[in-house]
């Protein structure tokens, strides 16, 4: 960090964005009151009942898969060439109807929204950002892709390697 | 990263187990730099900072056994606070929800001789700089409000944006260079 930039951050760390004398030891009274409520109310409703469940032997349940694979693996090969005729939306039912328009909405609403690879990457500096002072700060010299991929999260870098 | 304190340790210990006299204690320990944390992201909305510290400490109470103890309680609690009042904003900005802007505009300055910030009177100080900072690409103003004003290391402020210290530091060091620019080009030094 430059050492010109020190003063300038002492002058706005001694300027808050927020009054906070505004808010008193009576309302973090209450706020927190509130907090103990809502988690007081939440560990009432999540009580649940749990039932004792009787546990199958592991050799059951390799034996409930590999039939199933076996069942699948006919049903395969008895499936016809030609896929059946994708029925007529005017003959589907209405609750049929209904879920089809649902996931239109929700696909519409997906496909709206950025993803939070690429809201990340919006957000992320720009090639202006980073060659502006780069000059009179020895920082830069130790930065590097492997460290802009180390901010990545493992969902974000799964959503740009599938992308790619 | 800082190490939890021993007196944070034995205190997290209770709560971790499911202890609510002690939960309840950390809540009153944290929620002051929380909830100025939320208000400040939410840009003054105090309802929205409001909900956001009842959902950060909800979110601690429900995972509370996986908090491993490595950074300390007030981190981990700004990183879940961050991360709500991030989304939050990017909601409501979604839905073109008005986010209020805390009822503090920057008084209009003449065209008078460069001023020093601390010379201006406190509204009119933190009304520019509020307009300064909200100028500013998210990333650089979590970083720079985790920074400035609840004084966390580097490694803590990347922990709670969910980037390397490092990255931290460059970000901090675009956002004070900005704020400065946008503070001169009003006339005031910083």
């Amino acid at each position: 960090m430059n050492d010109d930039l020190h003063p300038t951050i002492e002058r706005l760390g001694r300027v808050d964005l927020i009054d906070t004398a505004a808010y008193d030891d009576a309302f973090f009274d209450g706020l927190a009151d509130a907090v103990m409520g809502r988690i007081e109310a939440g560990s009432t409703e999540s009580k649940v009942l749990e039932l004792p469940r009787r546990r199958a032997p592991r050799w059951f349940a390799a034996a409930a898969a590999l039939a199933a694979v076996l069942v699948a693996g006919v049903m395969l090969n008895r499936a016809p060439v030609e896929p059946a005729p994708a029925p007529a939306i005017a003959d589907a039912d209405p609750l049929t109807t209904l879920g089809a328009e649902l996931g239109r909405d929700l696909l519409a609403e997906v496909t709206a929204d950025p993803t939070p690879a690429e809201a990340t990457l919006a957000t992320a500096l720009t090639v202006e950002d980073l060659l502006d002072g780069a000059e009179d700060d020895d920082l830069y010299a130790s930065w590097s892709l492997h460290d802009e991929l180390d901010d990545l999260s493992a969902a974000e870098l799964q959503s740009i390697i599938t992308r790619l | 990263m800082e190490p939890a304190t021993t007196r944070e340790s034995e205190t997290n210990q209770a709560w971790r187990t499911g202890d609510r006299d002690a939960f309840a204690d950390l809540v009153r320990e944290h929620q002051r730099s929380v909830f100025f944390v939320a208000l400040r992201t939410a840009r003054g909305d105090e309802q929205l900072a409001r909900d956001v510290v009842q959902r950060t400490f909800e979110q601690a109470w429900k995972k509370r056994e996986s908090f491993r103890g490595e950074a300390s309680a007030k981190t981990w609690l700004l990183t879940i606070a961050t991360n709500l009042g991030r989304n939050e904003l990017r909601r409501a900005w979604r839905h073109h929800e008005t986010v209020p802007e805390g009822g503090e505009e920057a008084e209009p300055m003449g065209p008078t001789e460069p001023r020093a910030l601390d010379d201006l009177q406190a509204k009119q100080a933190r009304g520019l700089l509020r307009e300064a900072v909200d100028a500013l690409p998210e990333r650089q103003r979590e970083v720079a409000l985790l920074r400035l004003y609840e004084d966390l290391s580097f490694p803590e402020v990347g922990a709670a944006c969910g980037i390397s210290a490092n990255n931290a530091k460059v970000n901090f060091h675009h956002a004070v260079k900005k704020i400065r620019s946008f503070l001169t080009a009003r006339g005031v030094t910083a």
